[in-house]
């Protein structure tokens, strides 16, 4: 069966639904688009579509990734055409690519995610600005977290922090991003950061002011779209 | 702040999903081009008000007039209330977040008693006076429909008018009226005094009520002669020509009745004694199975919901049920639609219907036999036998069922030890038909759940002379139950009977009871619906600060020359045939169903001949 890789973005309303949300959302816009889905056996059939880490309700993103089996093949850019006119405001396909037989599964290969962070400040920005590197410069950063079985243990999040790529300051808003493990095998939850560096540095970060730009595949020392990553 | 910008709010909340609007199939419009504002209100959270059948339709018919922007708003949940009365955002709607108190009107569906409360506090958040008489010029009318609206006298003070029967035929004619009123910009009063005139409006305020001393209803008679003396409903003659919305929002989160429902028909040809829908939605009205089909079909189509439920008091009535089905599934089965048929009774049960059903989706299986024997049954013309739900679990089981809930009613007049017994005695048969099914056919893992509600006599049948149970007496049958009903196989779920003595109270309450709601909401009560926030102390505190006394509502016996507080409506349904049910019952007599024969219960009278399609 043709499998055929998508790349979507959540934002303004939609960015409010929960994972949960977002598979019946889609699975009722693919219906709706007509799209020949293929759907599981069993006394509930779903539709055959499988999704890379789950974003957390609040946040938006322009780089979410899912995998839909289909019955059949259909050209690419009519599939995105018509999915985009059944999808409600704020869901939307900006590209799909069918992926060869066997290839691995977007949870098998996704490990990493690039976030924009924005904030205020009133202090100096100079102060700011350097507060911030000295966060990401520290080796340890220790949070609470609670585990399968509820029991509190601590957990050091500057391992999980892969790359800090902008730091910016100007006329008091603060602009961060950064790449963190995201996936199965490690998993640094944005709020987590946030939250970590608001205690360091007594910045106030917005809300609303966490986005991820998109998910990613770290492999030796560079990063891949999800898209093009076949074995 | 604005509820424009909700968004740091909705970071903060439970669900924001409930308050984002948005969803797909949801209408927006240029509010230049409105002459009118509707808020189409109910009193309770999202994914219960969303679930509403008669939202989904009025939403788009009155969305279908080029000057009207109907909107939603619903009940806030404490947390978004806390965070609104915080940053002062006033009550909003989904669609645009304007604050409500700007609308032309705020348009109530009054399902269920308990939602009262939340009406007030929905009012106050809005910023609109509680009062209809503290109301002025550019305030929005507060107006209610729906079943508790045929005896809306508690919220008499509190609204400007309701409207009686299905807004389908009664809403064009009022807005029409309301374009005209505001062109030539009359007073409020004007208004109210034109739109009673209305077939199927009631404006409460140009009605006097006088009280005899021992507090019953003397007379409620209008204040002049133009208004009509009693106020008769409204009813969609043909349903097949009848506006039937050809898309439905999609809510992004899970709601309670997440599905396309289908409207297969309108009214009910039983008679059951307790039950207020199946007397007040008379006259038997059917769709016809090709526009149904068609209606399925496009709202697959523009909605891509997974499944379609069959919507009506009694499916099984419905006259061509069968061909139905098999037309819905060969048509949509293949795409992962189901279909799901609420409402089954349990002697018209067919297993080729289970079968049928199967191929898609299995759902439970829910029977509703009432009471626990024969001749409570007959008391109450249940018209159902113990020997038609043994076949019905029977088949269910060999089909591979193994999860069955029987729904009973508690507190039913006449209703002795031996009838409460009997609930147990029945249940242990189902359990005992399971065992006794082939190993090989039924399902692994038998669970059968029982509820019981406590009963509420309600205003427009049979029962609403009758008194109800007094709490404890409700508390000893449940406690008897609970200790008969513990099996493995079995769980055992009964209603709070201080919630059903509260809607007994309000279901057959006169004006009286006003300021006795707006007291209770003063104390902090809403969401009486819901177990969490159910105050019954507060509610108490309430009576006895307006010196009013609720077992005068709800355990007390009338009298047939009593005037009733909603004896002004006309519902179709005459006093006269609800009297005759009324004896019929204390007789155990039964009477048959309407297709075996017209039984006079007076819709005839008021709508004509043709209209009822049980008779021929």
């Amino acid at each position: 069966m043709p499998v055929i890789r998508t790349q979507f973005f959540k934002k303004d309303t939609a960015k409010y639904i929960s994972h949960l949300d977002l598979i019946r959302t889609m699975q009722r816009s693919v219906r709706r688009a007509d799209i020949p889905v293929e759907y599981s056996k069993g006394f509930n059939p779903h539709s055959k579509i499988a999704y890379g880490p789950a974003l957390a309700v609040g946040l938006s993103s322009d780089g979410e990734f899912l995998d839909m089996e289909l019955k059949e093949r259909m050209e690419e850019t009519e599939f995105i055409k018509r999915l985009n006119a059944s999808l409600p405001a704020g869901l939307g396909v900006t590209a799909a690519e069918y992926i060869p037989d066997g290839a691995p599964s977007l949870s098998v290969i996704i490990n990493a995610a690039e976030y924009r962070i924005t904030g205020r400040t009133e202090t100096t920005e100079q102060n700011v600005g350097q507060r911030i590197r000295k966060f990401f410069a520290l080796d340890d950063v220790l949070i609470e977290r609670t585990d399968k079985r509820g029991r509190e243990k601590k957990l050091n999040i500057m391992p999980m922090i892969v790359e800090v790529e902008k730091i910016e300051v100007a006329d008091g808003q603060v602009v961060i991003e950064v790449i963190i493990d995201t996936g199965s095998k490690s998993n640094l939850k944005p709020t987590d950061l946030t939250g970590a560096l608001e205690r360091h540095t007594g910045l106030l970060l917005e809300e609303t002011g966490i986005h991820r730009k998109r998910l990613l595949v770290r492999r030796g020392g560079g990063y891949l779209p999800p898209l093009r990553v076949y074995d | 702040m604005t509820a424009k910008d909700i968004e740091g709010l909705l970071n903060r909340v439970e669900k924001p999903a409930r308050y984002a609007g948005g969803e797909y199939n949801s209408v927006y419009k240029n509010t230049e081009d409105l002459g009118i504002r509707f808020a189409f209100a109910f009193p309770d959270v999202y994914e219960i008000a969303m679930s509403h059948l008669g939202l989904r339709i009025l939403y788009y018919l009155l969305n279908e007039r080029e000057d009207t922007w109907c909107e939603r708003v619903f009940a806030p949940w404490t947390d978004m209330e806390a965070l609104m009365k915080q940053k002062g955002i006033p009550l909003f709607a989904l669609e645009s977040r304007d604050p409500v108190s700007g609308f032309d009107f705020l348009g109530f569906t009054l399902q269920y008693e308990m939602g009262y409360s939340n009406v007030v506090n929905m009012l106050s958040l809005a910023g609109i006076p509680v009062l209809s008489s503290e109301r002025e010029d550019g305030q929005p009318f507060v107006i209610g429909g729906g079943p508790c609206a045929y005896n809306a006298e508690p919220l008499a003070d509190i609204f400007d008018f309701f409207v009686l029967g299905e807004g389908e035929e009664v809403l064009t004619p009022i807005l029409d009226t309301y374009r005209s009123w505001k062109e030539k910009g009359g007073t409020r009063q004007e208004f109210l005094e034109r739109v009673a005139l209305i077939e199927g409006v009631y404006v409460p305020s140009l009605y006097n009520v006088e009280y005899r001393e021992d507090g019953t209803v003397k007379s409620v008679l209008p204040t002049d002669a133009r208004f009509f003396k009693r106020i008769n409903k409204v009813i969609v003659k043909d349903l097949d020509r009848a506006f039937f919305p050809e898309k439905i929002i999609v809510p992004f989160m899970d709601i309670v009745h997440d599905r396309i429902m289908l409207e297969i028909f309108r009214g009910c040809t039983r008679g059951c004694r307790f039950c207020q829908a199946g007397m007040v939605y008379r006259p038997v009205r059917e769709k016809s199975p090709q526009v149904l089909a068609e209606q399925a079909e496009r709202l697959i189509k523009n909605t891509g919901y997974e499944e379609v439920s069959l919507a009506s008091l009694s499916t099984s009535d419905y006259t061509h049920l069968e061909p139905l089905v098999k037309t819905l599934i060969s048509a949509h089965g293949n795409k992962g639609v189901g279909l799901s048929l609420p409402s089954l009774r349990i002697d018209s049960f067919s297993l080729d219907l289970i079968k049928e059903i199967q191929k898609v989706r299995k759902t439970g299986l829910t029977f509703a036999p009432e009471a626990g024997t024969q001749r409570l049954r007959d008391v109450i013309n249940k018209g159902v036998t113990e020997e038609d739900l043994m076949d019905s679990v029977g088949a269910a089981f060999s089909a591979g069922y193994n999860n069955v809930k029987l729904y009973f009613m508690v507190g039913l007049p006449s209703e002795t030890k031996e009838d409460i017994e009997g609930i147990a005695d029945l249940v242990y048969k189902v359990v005992d038909k399971y065992y006794a099914t082939d190993r090989e056919n039924r399902g692994r893992g038998l669970k059968v759940t029982v509820s019981t509600s406590c009963f509420v006599p309600k205003p427009f049948t049979p029962f609403q002379w009758q008194p109800q149970d007094k709490i404890d007496i409700f508390r000893a049958k449940q406690e008897t139950l609970r200790k008969r009903l513990k099996h493995r196989n079995i769980s055992y779920n009964w209603h709070q009977p201080e919630t059903s003595y509260l809607e007994a109270v309000f279901a057959r309450g006169d004006r009286k009871l006003s300021k006795v709601l707006i007291r209770a909401w003063e104390l902090g009560c809403r969401f009486d619906g819901w177990k969490e926030h159910f105050d019954f102390a507060k509610w108490q505190r309430a009576f006895e600060d307006c010196g009013v006394d609720p077992d005068f509502y709800a355990v007390r016996k009338r009298d047939y020359d009593e005037v009733l507080p909603w004896d002004h409506i006309n519902v179709g349904v005459s006093r006269e045939f609800l009297k005759r049910e009324n004896e019929r019952a204390k007789k155990g007599s039964t009477t048959p169903h309407c297709r075996e024969g017209c039984i006079n219960c007076g819709i005839m009278e008021l709508f004509g001949g043709g209209v009822c399609d049980a008779s021929y």
